[in-house]
């Protein structure tokens, strides 16, 4: 549905951004994960057509959004990562604002509209407050309800749950997972467990490049038999960094928990029910031994 | 859409306290001019405090002032969606270059406008002071106020406004904006007073005087006190070439401002990339840090401290201001 082919970007200042990135995305959710600078924002944007990339080209279905930006920001939601808001204005004037500049022109429906968006999003009881003064969730909440707001075919988010508390990120992730099957949903994340809890297909994007494409599933499976764990004690970290391919070490009680990557389990490591992350690190520590 | 842009603009800044406190400050200005007998603009002792003509300086001498309120309106409306980030959301709606661009601008000088008729109104309200010597108050003529309104003032408005909004869309900073209208008035101010006072300069400042003083004098250069108490400015000769004049220089302005503005952020040129990509080349091997942290160092909280403390606060403070203008 959404074609991204060839995609470069390299900003004024130099930064190589995005480096020959191909994708194609198909209709329902799709997690595109990867470390922060890794070129997801940018890709966003781009997509978003907020920026035109130095090279390469999107269509969605027969439209090329480059050439036609306009055509596409008609059916599109977007929800920057971290966006700010006007100050003294109520969440229900700027949503309502937001719905004239999404095209919906008659006033019945918009109120219609933006009442449902309030109600689903929990905002109803703030819908009189300054949104300047709203915290970080019921900011995320307000930023995905304009991003509903009119219909989208295309929903982009970028980063939604960065410095969400636990609870308002499962509220939010919720909200996501409710959206119909028929729309193509982006989510851009550096959040691991975003991806795994709602994206049949998915993307890690890091370097600015594509390094790892697939149904998360799929890729689990592939690291079944070759991802081992051992706990141990700090200071033995260096020594097993040395010996063995590292490619995530986490903290458990006070003792440090690692994950390798071996063909065949080395004496005193246990199997390890291989998830999610141990892909993407897998994927970055492939990375991180080219460079 | 573009008219509920425009009113979601004038909505939102009548909702912000700069417009209150201007429209204060400049009724202010207004009632002082007419309540007391100490100030007025340019007027023979004889002319009433409300004669036609005293409105008419009045409310073209305020106009250059105001320049720094409209920045606060005008370029406000454009720069907003940078400084506060809610930009990327608006942009990414179909909103449209047009409705976004003009229904801003509308937006900005319906408030601009709005704001500045506390001139006329604070000078009709001083003028009817019960302390103003009534031989010093011509008859009240609603039409008074509102002529020069309309003549002076909505033209001197427009271009202000116009010139404001093209400098923060091409800057996008408020900081910018208010910098360049203070170089605008004072090289204005200079430019006016040393042509101003050549007579060989007098034909050429009332035709292109962007503020229309100069054609105001050189219409009213064979007034009488009796005149100026009774007579409107006649809109004909060179202060209506002026006035088109000003109107028509907007219009470029604006031209320029819709033709440069762009809803999304263009790709480097392909002759910065080359450039870019040579300078890459050139890059040398980079210093590596120390490795090892030593728990060596000691701290001390003294007066020297407070004095290290002090000065490199300070250091941080100057180079802020000084290289990171807005």
């Amino acid at each position: 549905m959404l074609e991204i082919v060839g995609v470069s970007h390299t900003y004024a200042n130099g930064t190589r951004a995005l480096d020959n990135v191909s994708l194609s995305i198909p209709r329902g959710m799709y997690g595109l994960l990867g470390p922060n600078g890794a070129g997801k924002s940018t890709l966003m944007r781009t997509i978003a057509t907020l920026q035109t990339p130095t090279e390469g080209a999107i269509t969605f279905g027969d439209l090329d959004i480059l050439a036609q930006p306009e055509e596409l920001r008609k059916k599109l939601g977007y929800l920057p990562q971290d966006f700010g808001v006007y100050p003294r204005v109520t969440a229900y004037d700027m949503l309502e604002h937001m719905a004239v500049l999404k095209g919906v022109a008659d006033k019945g429906d918009r109120k219609a509209v933006v009442e449902s968006l309030l109600n689903q999003t929990n905002l109803w009881n703030h819908r009189g407050h300054f949104i300047a003064g709203f915290s970080g969730g019921m900011r995320q909440r307000f930023g995905i309800a304009q991003a509903l707001l009119g219909n989208p075919e295309l929903i982009i988010v970028d980063e939604p749950t960065a410095g969400l508390d636990p609870e308002e990120r499962n509220r939010f992730l919720n909200l996501l997972a409710g959206i119909s099957d028929n729309v193509v949903i982006i989510l851009s994340t550096h959040i691991v467990d975003d991806v795994a809890d709602l994206c049949p297909r998915m993307a890690v994007l890091a370097g600015g490049k594509v390094q790892l494409e697939g149904a998360p599933l799929d890729l689990i499976a592939q690291t079944k038999g070759r991802i081992w764990k051992k706990t141990i004690g700090r200071e033995e970290l260096d020594a097993h960094k040395e010996r063995y391919q590292v490619i995530s070490t986490r903290l458990f009680a006070g003792r440090t928990i690692i994950h390798i990557l071996a063909d065949s389990r080395p004496a005193g490591f246990d199997d390890v029910e291989a998830g999610l992350e141990d892909v993407y690190f897998t994927t970055l520590a492939d990375l991180r031994r080219v460079a | 859409m573009l008219f509920n842009v425009a009113r979601f603009e004038l909505r939102y800044q009548l909702r912000n306290p700069v417009f209150w406190v201007s429209l204060f400050l400049f009724f202010l200005l207004g009632f002082g001019v007419t309540a007391s007998e100490n100030v007025s603009i340019g007027t023979p002792g004889t002319v009433h405090e409300n004669a036609p003509f005293a409105i008419a300086a009045m409310t073209g001498a305020a106009s250059i002032f105001y320049l720094f309120v409209i920045t606060s309106f005008v370029a406000n409306a454009i720069v907003r969606d940078d400084t506060t980030g809610f930009g990327p959301i608006v942009k990414a709606t179909a909103i449209g270059k047009r409705n976004y661009v003009s229904g801003r601008f509308l937006g900005g000088l319906a408030v601009a406008l709005l704001g500045y008729l506390a001139v006329p109104f604070g000078m009709l309200c001083g003028s009817m002071m019960p302390w103003v010597d009534p031989e010093t108050v011509g008859p009240q003529n609603p039409v008074y106020y509102l002529w020069p309104y309309l003549v002076i003032a909505i033209p001197n408005i427009l271009l202000s406004s116009s010139l404001l909004f093209g400098l923060a869309t091409i800057t996008r900073s408020m900081l910018w904006s208010y910098i360049g209208v203070v170089i605008l008035v004072m090289g204005y101010l200079i430019v006016s007073t040393i042509f101003g006072s050549q007579i060989e300069y007098r034909q050429l400042m009332a035709q292109y005087e962007p503020f229309g003083f100069g054609a105001i004098s050189e219409a009213t250069r064979y007034w009488t006190a009796a005149d100026m108490n009774s007579t409107l400015l006649p809109l004909e000769g060179v202060l209506l070439f002026n006035r088109i004049f000003v109107i028509a220089l907007a219009a470029i302005l604006l031209a320029l401002t819709y033709w440069r503005f762009s809803m999304a952020e263009r790709a480097p040129s392909k002759r910065r990339l080359k450039k870019l990509a040579l300078m890459q080349n050139g890059d040398a091997s980079e210093p590596t840090p120390q490795a090892v942290v030593s728990s060596a160092f000691s701290q001390r909280f003294d007066s020297s401290t407070t004095r290290a403390q002090f000065m490199i606060r300070l250091k941080t403070e100057i180079m802020q201001v000084c290289a990171v203008p807005g």
